[in-house]
């Protein structure tokens, strides 16, 4: 059953990945919990996230044609895998819905007056629209919506280099060594473990070859711009950063270039609208070609508007105030997602390594 | 509360509307009882929401259980 014919080049799986990568990260802090060593943390947490990485290029290899949730299915059998994949989709699901409440929060601030569900329904609308067309037009949406990022934060960061205060990354290593762990894990965690959702689409791409090479291309820019990030929120904001919800909203507001260029907080919610969005559509898109695949359909088209009215009052259950948001994003995430988005495809590996020297060694006797 | 109630029992109607018939003039079951299985929850949530019911919120709890055992939790 092939229900994706669509096919993606390498190097828009390389757009992909940036967009994947600093979707949440243009709005919140990368590493705040580190405070003025977030920028420390952020290394360590992409290297981390680099050995990740190579754990799903192992199994893409090994599953060349496969998805994750066909991977399961041929590892652990076809009722362990299923719940295997269960584990998957449900994170899958709460990652969409947790990206969406975020969307309705940010645009809440900018429009206090418009109530979140109007936000939520918006966004969901045209993520749908885009699902339902398959992988091509979200590829493509991705070649013009993150360079037009990377565009704007270069600006953004033209504009505001006479308020750099390189005193504000002082002093070095001045916090306990749990908070600074924590903070890396919270990058491992956030944009680099969910990449296990690639999985869901490394069989589309156009030349297999290439999928470690671009993704690994793109890993290397997000990276250097989550650094960036960091960078700029400490250096600009000093241990202001710690204390504002946006700080890349509260960066924007003190670009001021001659009482002339001031207010430029649109270019913020921009790049969000940007990233978020190609971010949004490719976890919906894991969702739902992943829930096709476990109950065995024919199509996944049937199931994205029921999946994204699921997403929508999810999103609405997640929490009554903003801050457990980022509680969750530094704190509680790490620990419940690392099982599933490493040590499950770890376990994965491990099996269908043994399964195969145990078929060769058959084969060979 | 009534408008937020009509409202939900609209849009789920409006969902229904253009995915079910389509569905079963191409024979899909499979994919029918999916579609109402996603739905279903779905919608029950949804009305409760509408309705002002006080659901439990999903972050705050597993913060709940999780940070007395959390071994790095530096609130």
């Amino acid at each position: 059953m092939d229900l994706e014919r669509g096919r993606i080049s390498s190097s828009q799986l390389s757009y992909l990945t940036i967009g994947f990568m600093i979707a949440s990260a243009v709005i919140i802090f990368p590493g705040s919990g580190a405070e003025n060593n977030a920028w420390l943390a952020v290394i360590i947490g992409l290297l981390e996230g680099l050995a990740f990485l190579y754990i799903y290029f192992a199994l893409a290899k090994l599953f060349p044609q496969l998805t994750l949730v066909e991977i399961n299915d041929a590892v652990f059998g076809k009722y362990l895998g299923k719940l295997i994949s269960c584990f998957y989709l449900l994170l899958a699901l709460w990652i969409t819905a947790q990206l969406l409440r975020m969307f309705g929060e940010f645009f809440n601030i900018i429009m206090p007056e418009t109530p979140i569900q109007a936000f939520l329904i918006s966004l969901l609308f045209i993520t749908v629209w885009v699902v339902r067309n398959g992988l091509e037009p979200i590829a493509r949406c991705s070649q013009i919506l993150v360079p037009l990022t990377m565009v704007l934060i270069v600006l953004d960061f033209l504009l505001i280099l006479n308020k750099i205060d390189l005193s504000n990354l002082l002093p070095f290593m001045d916090i306990a060594f749990n908070q600074f762990f924590m903070a890396s894990q919270s990058i491992a965690a956030l944009p680099c473990g969910e990449m296990v959702f690639f999985l869901m689409f490394f069989h589309a791409v156009n030349n297999q070859a290439q999928i470690k090479p671009a993704i690994l291309r793109g890993y290397m820019i997000a990276g250097l711009i989550l650094l960036f990030l960091a960078f700029r929120a400490i250096t600009v904001l000093g241990p202001l950063a710690l204390i504002t919800t946006y700080p890349s909203l509260s960066v924007a507001r003190v670009i001021n270039i001659a009482d002339i260029i001031t207010r430029l907080d649109i270019i913020v919610a921009v790049n969000f609208l940007c990233v978020g969005f190609i971010k949004g559509i490719l976890m919906m898109y894991a969702l739902v070609l992943g829930t096709a695949q476990l109950v065995n359909l024919g199509s996944y088209r049937p199931l994205v508007l029921p999946l994204a009215a699921l997403i929508f009052v999810v999103s609405l259950l997640l929490y009554d105030s903003y801050i457990y948001d980022l509680i969750d994003a530094a704190l509680l995430f790490p620990v419940y997602s690392l099982p599933i988005t490493v040590l499950l495809p770890l376990l994965t590996l491990i099996l269908a390594r043994l399964k195969n020297s145990g078929k060769e060694t058959a084969n060979a006797g | 509360m009534l408008v937020n109630i009509l409202l939900t029992i609209g849009v789920f109607v409006g969902i229904c509307w253009y995915e079910i018939p389509s569905l079963i003039q191409e024979q899909h079951w499979r994919e029918l009882v999916a579609f109402i299985a996603i739905l279903l929850p779905a919608f029950v949530i949804a009305i409760l929401q509408a309705i002002k019911v006080d659901l439990p919120q999903l972050i705050p709890t597993i913060a709940h259980y999780l940070f007395p055992i959390l071994p790095f939790s530096t609130l």
